[in-house]
């Protein structure tokens, strides 16, 4: 328990002090594209290094942190919609959150290289849903049929699924990184 | 040497730890992180193209079809299937609005916003003659579309379109929604979805129909398999043409189309394609899950029986 406790000690320290800095150099940076989402910058032509930089306990370790931040930020519709979807929450209609779910999916798609380097298993297509981030900070699960599809998920939210956030349920709270 | 190894070893593991559990205290969801394996790096690359003849085979044929009275189907998804131009249809389909033609509309929006933001590689070149036929069919049929017309701005003002205020469709697709959070109510609306027998309806249910308190369930079963719930989904989506016998699978048909144009797979039958798919994806197991549980699926389709769906007596 105690080398538990030591290793989370380390784990803490290592987490704020390279993720701090991962964002600034390991991936290009997030920029707001000309339809109004956010580019990750993960997308076609991901160039994993070759060489562990200073810090890093493999190659890529700045680039995987910083990866997965931005996939949760690609979650959250405040980056990854357009216009009123940007305003979609927990309270808003079927219709208005299914639109954004499947703004958001298209989104998601983007790290489909990324995460097949890293070998990763929860990718959307693979365990056949993702989570959506409401502008309320509710979040609810979304299924998706198979990655050979581009388009269109289903129009039926998981049931029982939305979770609260860390706002009253359908008010519009401001993204850290996409306001 | 071996120390400083075994520190950065336990320095990553733990921070990746961390940062899921960060992450789920904040989402309780921290499988929406994907587990990443450092060692897993080039174990599995990105299917890109591969030809019918790699995949795997079905196992089975579909089940033969069962004699039972077959209501007529909506015309308008026998519209959709044959449509060479989609925006004629759109246009409409709008003035159905009462009769379920504002899921249709919102289905070809989406699908051809899809379809315009689809971006080739300069270097593509089709594999195969049926690739560049799907591929020429699905942008002839969305070519009429003006570029604002497929924004996702302008799906989200058709959602809002009066006329499509009182779709049937729609108006059942949110009765699901609403009352399979409820025990009671899950029942009956999910009766009254399959009653409608709507190949495109039915698609809209598909995965949150087997998801039933945080569990994968079907026909009286609980499927702790972590490829159970796409496995599922995509029987259903199979299932969905031999159960009403629909038309659903062949040339025109959206899911076809796309795994022939993104993949090569073109596949004659949506069963074939998710055979093989769900095969090829999760191994023999998955596959046989698919081949073990299709011909119920067609059966709960076909005889609208909702009781497979409504976890009573879960085993």
């Amino acid at each position: 328990m105690k080398k538990f406790v030591k290793a989370t000690c380390v784990a803490i320290a290592v987490l704020f002090t390279l993720s701090a800095g991962a964002n600034e150099y390991s991936l290009p940076p997030v920029t707001v594209t000309g339809q109004g989402y956010y580019d990750f910058g993960v997308g076609g032509g991901y160039n994993p290094p070759q060489a562990a930089g200073g810090g890093e306990p493999f190659p890529g370790y700045f680039q995987l942190v910083a990866g997965a931040e931005r996939y949760i930020q690609a979650s959250n519709v405040r980056c990854s919609t357009t216009g009123d979807s940007r305003n979609v929450t927990s309270q808003s209609s079927v219709l208005e959150r299914w639109i954004a779910a499947e703004q958001v999916y298209r989104r998601l798609k983007q790290f489909d290289t990324f995460w097949s380097f890293w070998g990763a298993n929860n990718t959307p297509d693979k365990r056949g849903w993702f989570l959506v981030v409401y502008a309320d900070g509710y979040s609810e699960q979304w299924a998706v049929i198979s990655p050979m599809f581009s388009q269109v998920t289903p129009g039926s939210p998981m049931p029982n699924t939305m979770k609260p956030g860390s706002t009253p349920a359908g008010v519009v709270a401001p993204n850290t990184v996409c306001g | 040497m071996r120390l400083t190894k075994v520190k950065a070893a336990a320095a990553f593991v733990c921070s990746l730890a961390l940062f899921l559990a960060i992450y789920s205290a904040s989402k309780d969801d921290a499988e929406s992180i994907a587990r990443v394996n450092p060692t897993a790096q080039h174990s599995e690359p990105r299917a890109t193209v591969s030809s019918p003849a790699e995949l795997p085979a079905p196992v089975v044929a579909p089940p033969a079809a069962v004699p039972i009275p077959i209501k007529p189907l909506p015309s308008m998804h026998q519209q959709l299937m044959s449509a060479r131009d989609l925006r004629v249809l759109y246009l409409k389909l709008l003035q159905q609005g009462d009769e379920g033609g504002g899921l249709y509309a919102m289905n070809i929006l989406m699908r051809c916003s899809a379809a315009r933001q689809r971006q080739f590689p300069i270097t593509w070149v089709p594999q195969s003659v049926e690739q560049a036929q799907a591929k020429a069919l699905t942008e002839e049929q969305c070519a009429s579309f003006v570029g604002s017309e497929l924004s996702m701005d302008a799906v989200a003002a058709l959602a809002r379109d009066p006329r499509l205020q009182n779709d049937r469709l729609r108006s059942l697709l949110d009765t699901w929604v609403r009352e399979s959070q409820k025990t009671e109510g899950r029942s009956t609306a999910l009766s009254a979805v399959l009653q409608a027998r709507d190949p495109l309806l039915l698609e809209q249910v598909a995965g949150a129909i087997f998801s039933n308190d945080g569990k994968i369930t079907f026909d009286g079963k609980i499927y702790n398999e972590s490829y159970a719930f796409p496995v599922l989904s995509s029987a259903w989506i199979s299932a969905i043409c031999d159960g009403l016998q629909t038309q659903c699978g062949q040339l025109g048909d959206p899911y076809l189309m796309e795994a022939c144009i993104n993949q090569n797979t073109c596949a004659s039958t949506r069963y074939e394609l998710f055979a093989s798919d769900t095969e090829r994806r999760f191994g023999k197991e998955g596959g046989a899950l698919f081949q073990a549980i299709y011909p119920r699926m067609v059966e709960v389709i076909r005889n609208q029986d909702v009781s497979a769906l409504i976890p009573k007596t879960i085993n």
